[in-house]
């Protein structure tokens, strides 16, 4: 895959995060994908230690039902991002599976919240996607944020990362 | 025991039984009476042995807003010591667990071992006889260090006046039904992760929040959704009777989440788990251990829940952090430790479908208690039809407020002399 094509897939996932069509990019992933950002420390094993997020695509499913609902008091109101992506590289190119890695600077904002000057956050972090190939389609069949803070002090992760 | 100075507030009037004044929770004046009153002379929760398994291991907390340093030294004894050079007062240790065999302060090169004994100080031949005296100046120990299973707590300034074994009370079989989910009895605290959590509020919002009966079907809807569809029946006892909350005394109270039949038991566990607990501790504490869940408080900073030590650290009166620390049962299959990763990252953490909720409410409630001139804030639900069971602890339903209310009486002992 040259670099070209994998800014395309990263900037096509991001413009779908930051404009709300979550379910168009639940349907970049693949049926059995894993979408991950780890807690404390970005090298523990998922399964010997807790993540912020570690969804199968059922638990991503109810992740954003969780989002729509009105019922999600920590997004009310809800969260606009910016995600800015940089420093795209290509690793173990074959024509059914690539690794891009790059970093990506996740800006959050709240418009509209009554009582407190909402900060603008900024939560600066490095990607891994794994895609597949299929049909004529790459997928993601494993996203990982690793927060450059993620053993750090955070209010809040209820956005998409 | 009461500390010199502070504020002349009549805190048995403003901490009453049902009712808590607004002030309580963004005075700085009764902040700092907190501190000096509760945090700096009572029993706080400061680490688990599991942190420090081995000499020479250490981790930094706080007491109150107080640097601490909790170590193991090579005598094997624990030590809980202000983490504060004896010089000039910079922390003479700050990250936050590693093993050392000495601290040095980076300032003057002043050293302390783990016991806390200066060592040596930085060109010593500066200083003239007298000037000095080495052996007087090692790390301030705090004035009392217990544990109950190892849970540790200190109590800062000076001794309190009861004993950790009068202050855990009716609260240590409590902790007995946690431990015992591991057939050795032992438990890991925070290898597995720690969610590291601020929040716009109050502490003591969070020491009531740790126990709320009554909020769940309404601020964890979407939680409780998907738990009812993928997690199956034992939830049912969020809204049915049959559950309590209890005042087990000294500001610590308990509230059941669920008791599963032995049926239920089965179809949550795996076997080989059971009967794994059934061998170590025998078929009826064991299976008490797998069918209780509750959430516990241990006034005032620390809190058991089913997956998590939860250790509340106040940073001014009207901003906390929260830690969540992950626990591990020792000696189970994997997969039993596994799911405990899985559930508690479901519920718990930033992202999590609960706990961020709360978190949200909790700095909406803050910014209520603004309007300093609603007085009080209510926590009588319940208050009329309490009963006391044959323990003696003070005992509510499920969604009615004993729980909540506990604290209050050890807040007006400790602040007011009064109960």
């Amino acid at each position: 895959m040259e670099r070209s094509e994998a800014e395309n897939f990263l900037y096509r996932e991001a413009r779908l995060l930051n404009t709300g069509k979550n379910r168009e990019w639940q349907k970049l992933f693949t049926s059995d994908a894993i979408y991950w950002v780890p807690a404390n420390d970005p090298d523990a094993d998922p399964e010997e230690h807790v993540s912020y997020i570690y969804d199968d695509m059922d638990l991503l499913e109810e992740r954003l039902g969780r989002l729509e609902s009105d019922y999600c008091w920590a997004q009310q109101p809800p969260s606009s991002t910016l995600h800015q992506i940089s420093n795209v590289e290509v690793e173990n190119d074959t024509d059914e599976e690539v690794t891009l890695r790059s970093n990506v600077l996740i800006y959050e904002y709240r418009n509209n919240v009554q009582r407190r000057f909402y900060p603008l956050q900024t939560f600066p972090a490095f990607c891994e996607h794994r895609l597949r190939k299929e049909g004529d389609e790459w997928k993601i069949a494993f996203k990982k944020v690793a927060l450059l803070n993620c053993d750090g002090e955070i209010h809040d992760l209820t956005f998409l990362i | 025991m009461n500390a010199p100075g502070g504020s002349k507030r009549n805190y048995a009037d403003l901490a009453r039984t049902g009712h808590t004044h607004v002030s309580l929770y963004t005075s700085p004046e009764v902040y700092q009476d907190e501190l000096e009153r509760i945090f700096y002379r009572s029993w706080i929760y400061v680490a688990h042995d599991s942190e420090i398994p081995n000499p020479g291991d250490y981790k930094t907390t706080f007491i109150g807003e107080i640097p601490v340093l909790v170590t193991r030294d090579q005598n094997d004894k624990i030590n809980v010591m202000i983490n504060r050079c004896m010089h000039r007062g910079s922390t003479v240790c700050n990250s936050e667990s590693g093993n050392k065999d000495k601290f040095v302060c980076p300032y003057h090169g002043w050293e302390y071992g783990p016991d806390g004994e200066l060592i040596t100080i930085g060109l010593p031949r500066g200083y003239n006889d007298g000037e000095v005296d080495q052996e007087k100046l090692g790390l301030v120990h705090a004035a009392k260090v217990d544990s109950y299973r190892g849970i540790i707590f200190a109590s800062l300034y000076e001794a309190p006046d009861i004993t950790l074994d009068e202050k855990l009370g009716n609260i240590k079989e409590v902790i007995d039904l946690y431990m015992n989910l591991s057939p050795t009895g032992k438990i890991i605290v925070g290898k597995s992760g720690v969610y590291k959590h601020p929040y716009d509020g109050n502490w003591k919002i969070q020491t009531e929040g740790s126990v709320e009966g009554y909020h769940a079907i309404f601020t964890h809807h979407t939680a409780l959704d998907v738990m009812a569809r993928k997690m199956g029946g034992h939830l049912k006892g969020l809204t049915n009777s049959g559950l309590h909350g209890y005042d087990t005394g000294h500001g610590n109270n308990v509230l059941e989440i669920y008791k599963l039949s032995d049926e239920e038991v089965h179809q949550r566990w795996p076997k080989d788990y059971v009967e794994m607990l059934r061998e170590a501790h025998g078929e009826t504490a064991a299976m008490d251990a797998l069918r209780s869940r509750f959430n516990m408080v241990i006034f005032p900073n620390f809190a058991i829940l089913e997956y998590q030590f939860r250790v509340i650290r106040p940073l001014s009166a009207t901003e906390t952090e929260v830690r969540l620390y992950h626990t591990l049962l020792d000696g189970v299959p994997k997969e039993v430790n596994l799911r405990r990763i899985r559930d508690h990252e479901f519920f718990y953490g930033q992202a999590s479908f609960g706990g961020p909720d709360d978190y949200s409410i909790f700095a909406r409630m803050q910014e209520g208690y603004k309007a300093g001139e609603v007085p009080w804030v209510h926590l009588n639900r319940g208050v009329e039809s309490e009963t006391v069971d044959e323990k003696g602890n003070r005992m509510g339903d499920l969604t009615q407020e004993t729980q909540q209310r506990a604290p209050y009486y050890e807040y007006r002992r400790l602040m007011a002399g009064v109960e």
